[in-house]
C-alpha cells in the first residue's frame, strides 16, 4: 500500500495562499502519520459509511494479509479513531471494528475535501 | 502545482472509488436480507391476520389492522436499518460522480406519508375496494423498489430483476383476484409467486454478494 502525498504538503511547499487557505486547513486535519496510508484511509471511508464491519470485510477490503490488516487497525485504534471489538458467536469469537466520532470527524472532512477539490477542478 | 493537485485529488477519487466498489458488496448483501424480511412480512400478512381473528373473533377487522400495522413497523424498522449505509454511500458516489441528488429520489422519499394515509383512509371509506386500492397503492411501492436498485447498483443485479418482476405479478393476480375472480383461493394465494421468489432472491443475492469483490 502507498503513501499518500497530502495536499497540505504540496500547498505549504508551493507557499500558496488565500483561496487555497481553506483547502489547507481541512487537509491539515487529514495529514496525520496515522492516516498516511492508503490501507488505513480506506478503512476510515469505508468504516464512516457502514458505522461498522467485520474484520473479513476489511480483509476483503484492503486486499492485505491479515497480519497486516491488525497492524493497520492498531494504529488507528491507538489515535482512537477506531474501537475493535470481540464478538461471541455461534461460530466462535468475531471481530466487529467500528468508527468512533473522532473517526467519524476525519471522515467527513476527507469527504468536504474530495468534494471542495472536485468542485474547485470543474470551476477551472 | 495545478497538476500536483490534481494529482493529490486523482489519488483521493480512486480511495473512493474503492471504496464504492466495495459498497456494491455490501450492499447487495442488504438487498439479500432486505428480500427476506419482506417475503416473511408478506407471508405474515397472509396468515397473521386469521390467526389474530381465530384469538379474538369479536371484532374481525381490527385483527387486519393490527397483524398489517405490527408487521408493517417490524418490517419498515428493519429495512431502514438494514439500509441505513445505502444513504451515505449515494453522499459519496454522488461526490465522486459528480451529480445532484435527483429530484425524483426526493418525490419518492415523501411519497411514504400520503401512501400510508391512503391506506388508512381506504380501509376506513371504502372498504369494499380496499383490496384493488391496496394493489394499485402497491404499483408504486414496486416503482420504489427498482429506483433504489438503480440507485444501489450501476447495472441491477438478476435477482433484483426477478423481486421487481415477481412483485409485479402478484399485484397484477391481486388485482385480478378483487376485480375480475374474486375467487377465495386466488386471494389466498396471489402474493406466493413474491413470498417464494423474494426468498430464492434473497438467498441468491447473499450468494452472489462476494462477486463484486472479485469485480
Amino acid at each position: 500500500m502507498r503513501q499518500i502525498i497530502w495536499l497540505s504538503d504540496l500547498l505549504s511547499e508551493s507557499g500558496v495562499e488565500g483561496q487555497e487557505s481553506e483547502l489547507r486547513a481541512l487537509s491539515l486535519q487529514l495529514n496525520d502519520p496515522v492516516l498516511k496510508s492508503t490501507a488505513r484511509l480506506l478503512i476510515l471511508i469505508s468504516l464512516g459509511i457502514n458505522r461498522r464491519l467485520g474484520f473479513v470485510d476489511l480483509l476483503n477490503l484492503t486486499g492485505v494479509g491479515k497480519g497486516s490488516l491488525s497492524n493497520h487497525l492498531q494504529k488507528l485504534e491507538s489515535k482512537g479513531l477506531i474501537r475493535v471489538r470481540r464478538i461471541p458467536t455461534f461460530g466462535g469469537l468475531r471481530v466487529r471494528v467500528e468508527i468512533t466520532q473522532e473517526g467519524l470527524a476525519v471522515y467527513r472532512n476527507y469527504l468536504e475535501l474530495l468534494s471542495k477539490l472536485i468542485a474547485k477542478s470543474n470551476n477551472v | 502545482m495545478g497538476d500536483e493537485v490534481t494529482g493529490v485529488e486523482n489519488q483521493l477519487e480512486e480511495l473512493a472509488e474503492r471504496v464504492l466498489g466495495f459498497q456494491k458488496y455490501i450492499l447487495r448483501r442488504a438487498w439479500g436480507i432486505y428480500y427476506s424480511v419482506w417475503s416473511f412480512a408478506t407471508l405474515s400478512w397472509m396468515f397473521l391476520p386469521s390467526i389474530i381473528e381465530f384469538l379474538y373473533p369479536h371484532a374481525p377487522s381490527l385483527s387486519y389492522f393490527v397483524a398489517y400495522s405490527i408487521v408493517g413497523i417490524i418490517a419498515g424498522a428493519a429495512t431502514a436499518r438494514i439500509f441505513s449505509n445505502a444513504r451515505r454511500t449515494l453522499v459519496l458516489r454522488r461526490i465522486v460522480s459528480k451529480v445532484r441528488r435527483p429530484k425524483r429520489t426526493l418525490i419518492y422519499r415523501m411519497w411514504w406519508l400520503p401512501f400510508y394515509g391512503f391506506i388508512i383512509l381506504a380501509f376506513i371509506f371504502v372498504k369494499p375496494y380496499f383490496y384493488t386500492l391496496l394493489m394499485i397503492l402497491l404499483v408504486s411501492v414496486d416503482l420504489f423498489v427498482y429506483y433504489e436498485l438503480k440507485a444501489s447498483f450501476s447495472r441491477i443485479p438478476p435477482e433484483g430483476l426477478l423481486a421487481i418482476a415477481s412483485f409485479a405479478a402478484s399485484i397484477a393476480l391481486g388485482l385480478y383476484a378483487s376485480l375480475v375472480s374474486n375467487s377465495y383461493l386466488l386471494f389466498g394465494v396471489d402474493w406466493l409467486p413474491m413470498v417464494l421468489s423474494w426468498l430464492f432472491c434473497s438467498l441468491y443475492a447473499l450468494y452472489h454478494a462476494p462477486d463484486y469483490m472479485v469485480e
